[in-house]
């Protein structure tokens, strides 16, 4: 069974190598991974702009840059026209001795009432409150931890489109017909799907987490995880190769495909963990699950319970769209 | 020319009918209409969740709060409970208020990785919040100005605020990926070899197939818009944005995707440009994200814009320097399909 299956795994190596597929394959994500590394130490740190009058006090200009970002405008138009800007910035005009805050109306609700604050603060004589910090000492940001296990699940996801797209090439060029009256039966065509596509995912996936989380992730557990998630990546590939007749269909099945499955992990981080059962119903949640407990050490299961969970769940899912594919590609 | 365009438009209409990307639209319109109207809650808490636990002599803050509209769920019992979840949320942070309204003490437990500049923000609104309970004036005399008087009307619901979000970066970028179908289909098919020899045009042929994104925009933003935001919506207006953005998307794709093979090697490129594209998603979300490199990006005005046109704040003036942008980067885009159709498209296999 082992010389089929590498045959199989020899040939989509060789045609993905052909078209560069690989190439794209592989640099896109990583790719995408370098950009949020760029960008998350902005978001995460990102604090308010405030537009203040050139005329304030230089107490008033110096205090807020404790608060935030500071840009000075010369004349009430300049700092009018700043604040109408897309972004959500409050500004701070001078009158006589007296400020006023000035905002557009269609910031998040508090920003007004925040710089209101903080020019309090600054102005007044003494402290209201006495206000004691105590840091729990994290070092490494939630947000890329979470931008981490999306990234990784996209790995899957990456290798689904793969051999979704490999499956509708073969259809589209005939192979699949030439496989049809060979030897090879579709334990074997899967299995060579699984390991073409598994070992490209690996690499995207280990790639994105050395590039987001350094040399401290897990990477045993990542390519444990990785492996145990490729189950889902059959799914993917298989709906979009066994529903698509050509790679125009294909994107078509796709795009409706792709929602649900990246568009569930995305939901259930913005979900209480009193609500995460309505997601329990969807093996991609708990492909997720995986990624979410090496990066962020929340899960609703623990590591080895959720590849379980995800391996028996889409195995059932592959167990009832075979008799499908087989019927479609006509394969043993 | 007309008479080339036109006919070259009914092909492509057809094409993109036959491969069944209206049915795509539908499907996609209506999962995505039943998600934010009944899947997302019409609030949610982007920014760190504050928690609170009250231990001042009658706990005189913990009805303030409740006034305020802080959820039950946000109010603990005791300090450990507090700590406990902080440590749980791994985003939140914890705020203990002790001793009395004459002389409170605040302790804020957070993470250690939060912008000390927040944590100074969070100081002051906490003073704010004690200035408010004692009944004070403000020391300063300050008052709020709003720049128009739709200000301070009902906040958009959270999932009615996604919308926006929705028709920029799902609806205006589905012809991103639509026209490369196209051109990768009549490769495939051959039929580019006969618009080759055919008196078609490179601007008409790249004209019939941004026409037709178009509409398929139009279409796919009028159901979702409709069937989320309601009817009274200014449709000429959201229209005409749609229109220019979905426009400059498909011009985009196509100055790109005729120097690939096939779909499934372009598919990867495009998810990068897709990804930087939809990079001013986190500036929506999180408005005070704007650095210039995203402010750059097509799609940052058009998705304020498209908000404004669906829940209009009263700013007048917007739309005309807005649309004309887009155009004046679709003429560029324009240049460049045009140039990238004639020497790649047109001249292959010569």
């Amino acid at each position: 069974m082992l010389r089929p299956i590498a045959n199989l795994v020899r040939k989509d190596i060789v045609k993905s190598l052909r078209d560069n597929i690989v190439i794209y394959v592989l640099l896109s994500p990583i790719l995408m991974a370098a950009g949020l590394a760029l960008c998350l130490p902005s978001v995460q740190t990102a604090s308010l702009t405030f537009a203040l009058d050139a005329a304030a006090d230089p107490r008033v200009i110096e205090g807020f840059k404790e608060y935030g970002k500071v840009e000075l405008c010369e004349t009430r138009q300049d700092l009018v026209d700043r604040v109408e800007k897309l972004d959500d910035v409050a500004g701070v005009v001078r009158k006589g001795d007296r400020y006023a805050v000035v905002v557009e109306g269609n910031e998040a609700s508090d920003v007004g009432a925040a710089t209101r604050a903080v020019l309090d603060r600054i102005l007044a004589a003494g402290t209201l409150a006495e206000i004691e910090r105590v840091s729990l000492g994290r070092t490494s940001p939630m947000l890329r931890e979470m931008a981490a296990s999306l990234v990784v699940f996209g790995a899957i996801l990456i290798a689904g489109v793969l051999i979704g797209f490999a499956i509708v090439d073969e259809r589209e060029t005939g192979v699949i017909r030439a496989l049809a009256v060979s030897p090879a039966t579709m334990l074997e065509f899967i299995s060579s799907q699984f390991v073409a596509a598994g070992a490209v995912s690996v690499v995207v996936a280990v790639a994105s987490s050395l590039i987001l989380m350094g040399a401290g992730a897990d990477y045993i557990k990542i390519v444990a995880g990785v492996s145990c998630a490729m189950v889902l990546s059959i799914v993917f590939g298989f709906l979009v190769g066994g529903l698509a007749d050509d790679q125009i269909a294909g994107i078509a099945v796709l795009k409706v495909v792709m929602l649900p499955f990246i568009g569930i992990p995305i939901a259930s981080l913005c979900v209480g963990a009193r609500y995460q059962w309505v997601f329990y119903p969807f093996p991609n949640y708990w492909g997720f699950q995986i990624f979410r407990d090496i990066f962020t050490g929340e899960s609703v299961l623990e590591f080895w319970g959720s590849c379980v969970v995800t391996l028996l769940f889409g195995g059932a899912v592959i167990a009832g769209l075979a008799p499908t594919l087989r019927r479609r590609l006509r394969l043993r | 020319m007309l008479g080339r365009y036109v006919s070259l438009f009914q092909q492509d209409l057809k094409v993109t009918l036959r491969n069944g990307f209206s049915y795509v639209v539908l499907i996609l319109a209506a999962i995505l209409v039943a998600v934010v109207d009944f899947a997302v809650p019409s609030e949610v808490k982007l920014t760190p969740t504050e928690l609170f636990v009250d231990l001042t002599e009658g706990r005189v803050f913990e009805s303030v709060l409740r006034r305020e509209g802080v959820e039950e769920a946000r109010i603990l019992r005791s300090r450990e409970e507090l700590t406990r979840e902080v440590e749980k949320t791994r985003s939140g942070i914890g705020i203990v208020v002790e001793g009395d309204l004459e002389n409170p003490r605040f302790t804020v437990i957070h993470q250690g990785t939060e912008a000390p500049e927040n944590l100074n923000l969070l100081d002051a609104t906490l003073e704010g919040l004690v200035r408010v309970m004692r009944g004070a004036e403000s020391p300063t005399g300050s008052d709020i100005e709003y720049l128009r008087p739709r200000a301070g009307a009902t906040p958009v619901p959270f999932n009615k605020g996604l919308v926006p979000l929705i028709v920029v970066f799902e609806v205006v970028m589905f012809g991103f990926m639509v026209v490369a179908v196209m051109v990768f289909e009549e490769k495939q098919e051959g039929s580019i070899r006969a618009i080759r020899v055919s008196p078609a045009r490179p601007l008409e042929y790249i004209l019939s197939k941004a026409s037709v994104n178009v509409l398929l925009a139009l279409v796919y933003g009028a159901l979702v818009v409709t069937f989320t935001v309601g009817p009274g919506v200014d449709y000429p207006r959201l229209f005409l944005l749609i229109g220019a953005a979905a426009l400059l998307m498909t011009l985009v794709s196509l100055s790109v995707a005729v120097f690939f093979g096939n779909v499934s090697e372009f598919l990867f490129v495009a998810i990068v440009f897709m990804a930087v594209f939809s990079l001013p998603m986190v500036s929506y979300l999180l408005p005070s994200f704007a650095p210039a490199f995203v402010t750059w990006i097509p799609s940052f005005p058009v998705v304020f814009g498209v908000r404004e046109i669906l829940f209009p704040t009263g700013k007048e003036g917007f739309l005309a320097p807005m649309v004309g942008m887009v155009l004046a980067e679709t003429a560029v885009f324009l240049a460049a399909s045009h140039w990238a159709v004639t020497r790649k498209l047109m001249r292959e296999g010569r």
